[in-house]
Order: structure tokens, then C-alpha cells, then sequence
């Protein structure tokens, strides 16, 4: 029987064909979505790890997490040393990275920063050493080849995001060490001390015009930091601390497990909307199913009744209409799986360089899949379902006696 | 080897009460008549696509009226052989898959060897992995009787088998009928308005 399910799908290659790219080119959307969201929360999970707080100067408290963890935006702005130090040594506090940063080299950002921050993410030096002296930087792991930059080469970083933008020919930076995958932003960015940051901006017209006032002062005021990313030693301060510091100061705290739901709550509406519209298609394929057996069935009806009279039970002839169907759907959710795969592989170079979102485990299914998958079986055994169940109802006497 | 008695069958608005019928092994009977006067009906009842409202209907020692629905199919699928009209076929399968599907030997290899006999013996072995669809007319009929051949039936029916083929193939599809019915020792019942046939079979029913 499911031989004679075969070589009817053979026969009739088109209809065949139309219903399993519908039915494929659905699921596919759907698991793309699945497998899209899942990475991005997981991702971005990762990354806040470890962060409870992040201070910066005011503005969006989206955009300041979004340019001090993520990297993927224009940072707020600066905020002065002095002020940032009194809260970095506050007894709540357990750790806190200073981050001072807004260049970029190729679209790269560069962060000034200490030690610290490469700890936060574990990571090591790969090749090389880590930077010591001002100038000196490390890259993330997956710069070293997307920059063609090795160990001992230099270059000139560029002020803001922008690839065009005006460089800092005064002083080049030089490539000291490469760091080992972490699986976080800080693959794509290149790491040096905050001092490399503030002497780039110190323009020598500036210097000269400060020396003739207070020396002392000029250094102070000077030196800014762009994020503090800070980790407090107990839970409660996450209550207390960011209301404080946007009360009493003229610096902006904000807590990133916030600002990334607010984030997925934006992204979800999208989400859902094409997970939708991907469903949409599936009834649309499943409709496909449904009409072109009904209407394979109706010509095929003097076939239907010769099986009854040469004794082919109905169950049998209905088991062979079932595994018809089912072959579709199985297939289709197959080459949909693996088309959602290929495409999100095809992608991957580009999302990693606009989100710094890496997949992770792309060849194994992600939550929502099994689920995917069961509800496309069901959708295609329905469609089958109801012209199969025809079978019993057919006048096998009037059938032929008409033929 | 078939009997029937005080048959009766009734549409919605038409009744009809049937002759009773006898055939034997080996023997051919021809069953005519004009259009309306049940031809088809009888053989449908006889095959046991219909259910008699009255009377029986014995083969080889099987009152098939009795018979549940399931196994009235299991009967006819085992010991009635029928030819219809039209060559009705699966068209996605092959000749030698269409008579594969209607054997019910369970080995398969006894399945493959009896098939091929039968397309031998009818000349169309050649044609065994076209597909039926490909197959000129008198072909197709020819198919329709293997298959109804290959489970050695003990009654076989024919509705109309020469009704749309010319002289030779008409010829050709009788002589088919009469011989496999004579070596299978089949009851062979052929509901007709052909006078072809009339000529070449004494035993017949007007109706």
C-alpha cells in the first residue's frame, strides 16, 4: 500500500511538488523564527550575565546598554571620572568595569578599559600578550581574521562608528594579542586601556591652550568614562542603587535584564507577526493538500471502487490515501528544517556583523521545533483525512455501472 | 457452480424480478436484453456489489446474500472475477502492478510467477512495465480479464467486455473469455447487447 502511495505522488509530480514547497517553505519561515529567537535571547542572555547595573551619561537607558554591553549602538555620551569613581567604590558594590570607548576601527569598536573587562567575559590570551602601555590592544577572536590583523601590525582608529569617518592619524594602535573565543560580544571588539582612549582625544591646540591653567585640573576634567558596567554584591542594592543614581546625579543608571525584555517585547510583535504569517502559508499548503487529493480522488473514483471489488479492504485503500499525504508533510517538514538551517548558515556572516550574534548549535532543533513539527503532521493528516474518509462512502455499484 | 433463485432488486422507482439463473463450471451464459431492464444490476448483484432485496444467490456452495460486508469483499476479492465496461485501472501503476494489487496469493513470488503466466499466455508480456494509460483499447481489456483471471475465480463476471472494441479485438476478447473460463473451469456470466457475442454463445437469458 504505500507503494501504490509512492507511485501516486509520482504520477501527478506537480501537485506533488506544489504541496510539499508549500509545506516546506512554511515550516521553514517557522523554524528560521524559532531558531532566530531562540539564539537572540539566548545571546543576549549571555552577554548581560554578570551585569546588574551600567552607568552612563543620560539619555536612553536602551541605547546606553545597547552601546556599552552590546556594542550595536552610538554610546550617550560621557560622564565625568570623578563623579563615576564614587560609585564604583561604593560599598554595594562588587565589581565594576570602567569602559571608556566611541572609536572603531573597520566598524569595530575599540574599548578602553581594564583588565577587568577581559575577566568578566573568561577570557584569555589566545596569541600574543595582553596590552600593557597605552597604544596597545588585544583583539577579539574573531577579528584577528576579519581584519587581517596579526600580532605586532598597527592602525589608525576612526572617530565614532562609522567606517568613513575622520581618523585619528596622530597615534596608531598596535595589535599585542588576540583573545580566545568567548562566545559574547567581546569577540568582535578590539580591547586597549582606558589612557590610549583620553590621549587620542587630548589634541595638542587643547593641551597647549589648558597648560596655562591649573595642570592638576586640566587632567580631572579630561578624563571621562563612557559606561561603568557593575556588578553589585547583593540583590537588594538592585533596587535601591539605579533610583539613587538618577535622582542625586547627572549620570543615568540603567539595568540591562530590563532594558533587553523591553527589547524582546519590541522584537517579539515581529516576531509574531511572522510566525503568523509563516503559519499562514502552512494552511495555505495544507489547503493545497486538501484540494488537489479531493480532487485526484474524484477522478480517481472508478480506481477506488475496482480496488474494493477486487477485495483491497476500504481500511487499506485509506491507510494508502493517509501515507500519501503523510509522505508530503514528512518530507516537507524535513527539507523545511534543513532550508531554514542552510539559509540561517548562508546568513550568518552578515547577522555577525550587524547584531555580533553568533549561532550557536545550529544543527540541533531549539524549543518550539517538536512542537512545529507535530502541528504540521496533524495540519497535513487533516487535509487527507477528510477526502479519504470519502472512500466509505463511495457507491462502488453505481460507480462502475456509470464508468 | 451458480445459482440463483427468486431474485429481486429495486431501485427507487423501478422493481425488478429476475429469472433465475443456473451456470456451471466451465460453461459460458449470456445475459441480454434492451437498455433499463437490469442487465448491469443482475451482474452487480451477482458479484456482490449490491445486496438482493429478495431471493438468493449461491457460488460454489455460498449463499453470498448472507454474507457480512466484510466478508462479502473477502469473498469476492477470492472467487469472483469481474470485467467491466469500461477497462477501469490504477493509473498510477504499472500492468504488472494493476494485476499485482488484485492477486491475493500471499507468497510472492507464486504472485509475480501467475501474473507473468497470464501475461504471457494473452501476448502481453511485452507491455507488463507500461502503464495502463498507454495502452490501446483492446489491450486494456485484455488487462481487465487477466485481472480478473488471476485469482482463479470460481464465477466470473463480464459487463459488456466488446461493447467499444471492433470486430477482430471482439473476436479476440470472446475466444479470450471462453478459453480461460473453460481452463480456469470458471462459471462465466456475460451480460450483452452485442450480437457478435449472440452468435458465438448457444446459453443464453433474454430478460
Amino acid at each position: 500500500m504505500l507503494k501504490l502511495a509512492w507511485k501516486n505522488i509520482l504520477n501527478k509530480p506537480l501537485n506533488a511538488l506544489l504541496s510539499w514547497t508549500g509545506i516546506s517553505i512554511s515550516a521553514g519561515i517557522i523554524s528560521m523564527l524559532l531558531i532566530f529567537q531562540n539564539n537572540f535571547e539566548r545571546q543576549f542572555g549571555k552577554n548581560i550575565d554578570g551585569i546588574d547595573m551600567v552607568i552612563g551619561a543620560k539619555g536612553s537607558p536602551l541605547q546606553l546598554i545597547l552601546s556599552s554591553v552590546f556594542h550595536i549602538d552610538a554610546p550617550t555620551g560621557n560622564i565625568p571620572l570623578k563623579e563615576a569613581e564614587q560609585w564604583m567604590h561604593h560599598p554595594l558594590v562588587e565589581k565594576a568595569v570602567p569602559l571608556a570607548y566611541g572609536d572603531s576601527y573597520e566598524g569595530y569598536s575599540i574599548i578602553g578599559t581594564t583588565e577587568a573587562y577581559l575577566q568578566h567575559y573568561e577570557a584569555v590570551i589566545a596569541a600574543g600578550k595582553a596590552f600593557e602601555n597605552n597604544f596597545e590592544v588585544v583583539l577579539g577572536h574573531n577579528l584577528s581574521q576579519k581584519l587581517s590583523l596579526k600580532v605586532g601590525d598597527t592602525f589608525f582608529s576612526t572617530h565614532g562608528h562609522d567606517e568613513h569617518g575622520e581618523e585619528h592619524t596622530d597615534q596608531a594602535y598596535t595589535v599585542t594579542g588576540v583573545l580566545s573565543p568567548t562566545g559574547t560580544v567581546l569577540d568582535n571588539l578590539i580591547v586597549g586601556n582606558i589612557e590610549s582612549v583620553w590621549k587620542i582625544h587630548d589634541h595638542p591646540d587643547e593641551h597647549q591652550h589648558c597648560n596655562h591653567e591649573d595642570g592638576h585640573h586640566h587632567e580631572d576634567k579630561h578624563r571621562e568614562l563612557t559606561a561603568i558596567l557593575v556588578k553589585f554584591k547583593t540583590p537588594m542594592a538592585l533596587v535601591q542603587m539605579p533610583r539613587l543614581i538618577n535622582q542625586e546625579t547627572s549620570m543615568m543608571a540603567a539595568v540591562p535584564a530590563i532594558e533587553v525584555n523591553r527589547l524582546f517585547s519590541l522584537f517579539g510583535t515581529g516576531v509574531t507577526v511572522l510566525k503568523n504569517i509563516g503559519f499562514g502559508i502552512m494552511l495555505l499548503a495544507a489547503l493545497i493538500i486538501f484540494v488537489s487529493l479531493y480532487n485526484a480522488l474524484k477522478e480517481r473514483k472508478y480506481e477506488l471502487a475496482l480496488m474494493r471489488t477486487v477485495g483491497i479492504s476500504g481500511l487499506r485503500i485509506f491507510i494508502s490515501l493517509l501515507a500519501e499525504g503523510l509522505i508530503i508533510s514528512i518530507t516537507g517538514i524535513c527539507s523545511g528544517l534543513v532550508l531554514s538551517r542552510i539559509i540561517l548558515f548562508l546568513l550568518s556572516g552578515a547577522i555577525q556583523d550587524n547584531y555580533h550574534l553568533a549561532w550557536d548549535k545550529l544543527w540541533s532543533p531549539v524549543p518550539g521545533e517538536p512542537a512545529l513539527t507535530v502541528i504540521t503532521l496533524c495540519l497535513g493528516l487533516l487535509a487527507v483525512l477528510i477526502p479519504a474518509l470519502r472512500i466509505w462512502s463511495l457507491n462502488i455499484s453505481k460507480t462502475l455501472a456509470n464508468g | 457452480m451458480l445459482h440463483t433463485r427468486n431474485l429481486q432488486f429495486a431501485y427507487k422507482s423501478i422493481a425488478f424480478k429476475f429469472p433465475d439463473i443456473h451456470c456451471a463450471p466451465g460453461e459460458v451464459l449470456l445475459i441480454t436484453g434492451q437498455s433499463g431492464k437490469g442487465k448491469t444490476t443482475l451482474l452487480h448483484l451477482l458479484g456482490g456489489l449490491l445486496r438482493p432485496e429478495a431471493g438468493s444467490i449461491t457460488i460454489g456452495s455460498t449463499e453470498i446474500q448472507k454474507l457480512s460486508n466484510k466478508h462479502l469483499d473477502r469473498f469476492r476479492g477470492n472467487h469472483i472475477g469481474i470485467i467491466f465496461q469500461q477497462a477501469h485501472y490504477v493509473a498510477s501503476l504499472s500492468v504488472l502492478d494493476n494485476l499485482l494489487l488484485a492477486t491475493h496469493t500471499l507468497d510472492k513470488k507464486r504472485k509475480l510467477q501467475q501474473a507473468k503466466r497470464l501475461l504471457q499466455q494473452t501476448g502481453m508480456e511485452a507491455l507488463m512495465h507500461q502503464k495502463p494509460d498507454s495502452l490501446s483499447m483492446g489491450q486494456q481489456q485484455r488487462l481487465s480479464i487477466i485481472r480478473a483471471l488471476v485469482n482463479k475465480p470460481l464465477l466470473l463476471l463480464s459487463d459488456e467486455p466488446t461493447s467499444s472494441l471492433d470486430d477482430d479485438n471482439c473476436y479476440n476478447v470472446a475466444a479470450l473469455l471462453k478459453e480461460q473460463a473453460y481452463n480456469n473451469q470458471s462459471a462465466l456470466v456475460i451480460v450483452t447487447h452485442d450480437r457478435r457475442l449472440k452468435e458465438i454463445f448457444p446459453k443464453k437469458i433474454e430478460l
